[in-house]
């Protein structure tokens, strides 16, 4: 839910205070980047995406409305188009085993535990395979941890279908990724 | 490992914290309202199209549905004159008798008829006379009868003959 400090910031924001859009981009900055790179799978085009989104949330911030959203719903709707502007604009698909080791998106936490780190690049790829809206869902719900509410909002689906696609998404990547002792709670 | 635990995990990732800060400078360095412009230069643009569009299918509404003429304002002709039952019910009213009044012979009535008019009837009546072969008509007088009594050819009393009643005696 929006807090009275983040609307406080929402309203400088759009009246044009640079330094408030700073505080919300310092806010949500890491949460975009995450949502944008587990679905793109490479730093240097997260990092290059992440820029335009927040780059196009100031330049059109002055017409946002606010609508009892939490501000990062926005964010999240303007990343998810352009991801898929992204992809629409790559010519070749580039494949993860062709991605350079260095730029790897596992964290750098998990670096250090080499089963760890299998083990998340193995569900990363299964990710990957899974249609965007699946993906969404998955990172969303799952990475992040937003609410039901939330999630209907910048998927702009009905909580239900949201719940829908969450069973599905979990369910197909299951299987993809072929291991039943990957519980689910 | 449970998959919630490894999904929660790609919580850690974070991006370039000198990549972060970049951005964010470069970011808030650029100016709204430069693209604030163009979008409501684009916006006002759409309008008027959108505007010029109505007006045009209207206008195009109104001549298909004929409730709109250019003709009636523009035209300098007046299509009403040459409509064809006012054209015929003016044709049907025009009195197109023709009075052959005062026929006489231009030699004996020289005195008694004047102008051009009446000289021209005369000969008229001459072309009837001959054509219809009798010297006792009533209404014409023949020359061999005005010759005779070239006196009381001024008496004669004049007869109307209308064109119709001419062309029925010819006719016959």
């Amino acid at each position: 839910m929006i807090d009275g400090e983040e609307e406080k910031l929402i309203r400088s924001a759009v009246g044009g205070d640079s330094s408030a859009f700073g505080s919300l981009y310092d806010r949500y900055q890491p949460a975009i980047y995450r949502f944008i790179v587990v679905k793109v799978g490479s730093r240097e085009e997260a990092e290059d995406i992440t820029h335009h989104v927040f780059l196009s949330a100031w330049t059109k911030v002055r017409t946002y409305k606010h609508r009892g959203h939490p501000f990062s719903s926005w964010l999240y709707q303007i990343a998810r188009n352009m991801v898929i502007d992204h992809y629409r604009s790559r010519k070749d698909d580039v494949s993860l085993d062709k991605l350079d080791p260095e730029s790897s998106i596992i964290p750098a936490v998990a670096q250090s535990d080499l089963s760890i780190k299998l083990e998340l690049e193995k569900v990363h790829r299964a990710i990957k395979e899974l249609k965007p809206d699946y993906q969404d869902v998955i990172i969303l719900r799952f990475i992040e941890d937003l609410p039901l509410k939330e999630t209907a909002t910048i998927l702009k689906k009905s909580e239900g279908a949201v719940k829908l696609a969450q069973h599905r998404a979990i369910k197909e990547l299951k299987e993809k990724l072929g291991d039943e002792s990957l519980e689910e709670e | 490992m449970k998959l919630h635990d490894i999904l929660k995990q790609f919580k850690n990732i974070e991006p370039d914290a000198e990549f972060s800060q970049r951005s964010r400078t470069e970011i808030l360095l650029t100016p709204q309202n430069a693209r604030q412009t163009w979008r409501g230069m684009f916006a006002f643009l759409h309008v008027l199209e959108t505007g010029v569009a109505v007006v045009l299918a209207g206008f195009f509404i109104l001549i298909l549905t004929g409730s709109f003429s250019p003709t009636h304002s523009i035209s300098p002709i007046q299509y009403s004159v040459i409509d064809p039952q006012g054209l015929h019910a003016e044709a049907q009213a025009i009195d197109m008798q023709i009075q052959l009044a005062d026929v006489e012979y231009p030699e004996t009535t020289t005195t008694a008829m004047t102008g051009s008019a009446v000289t021209s009837t005369a000969a008229l009546t001459k072309v009837f006379a001959a054509a219809l072969g009798t010297q006792s008509t009533s209404s014409i007088s023949t020359p061999a009868a005005t010759t005779g009594q070239s006196t009381s050819t001024a008496s004669t009393t004049p007869t109307t003959l209308t064109v119709d009643q001419a062309l029925q005696q010819l006719s016959h």
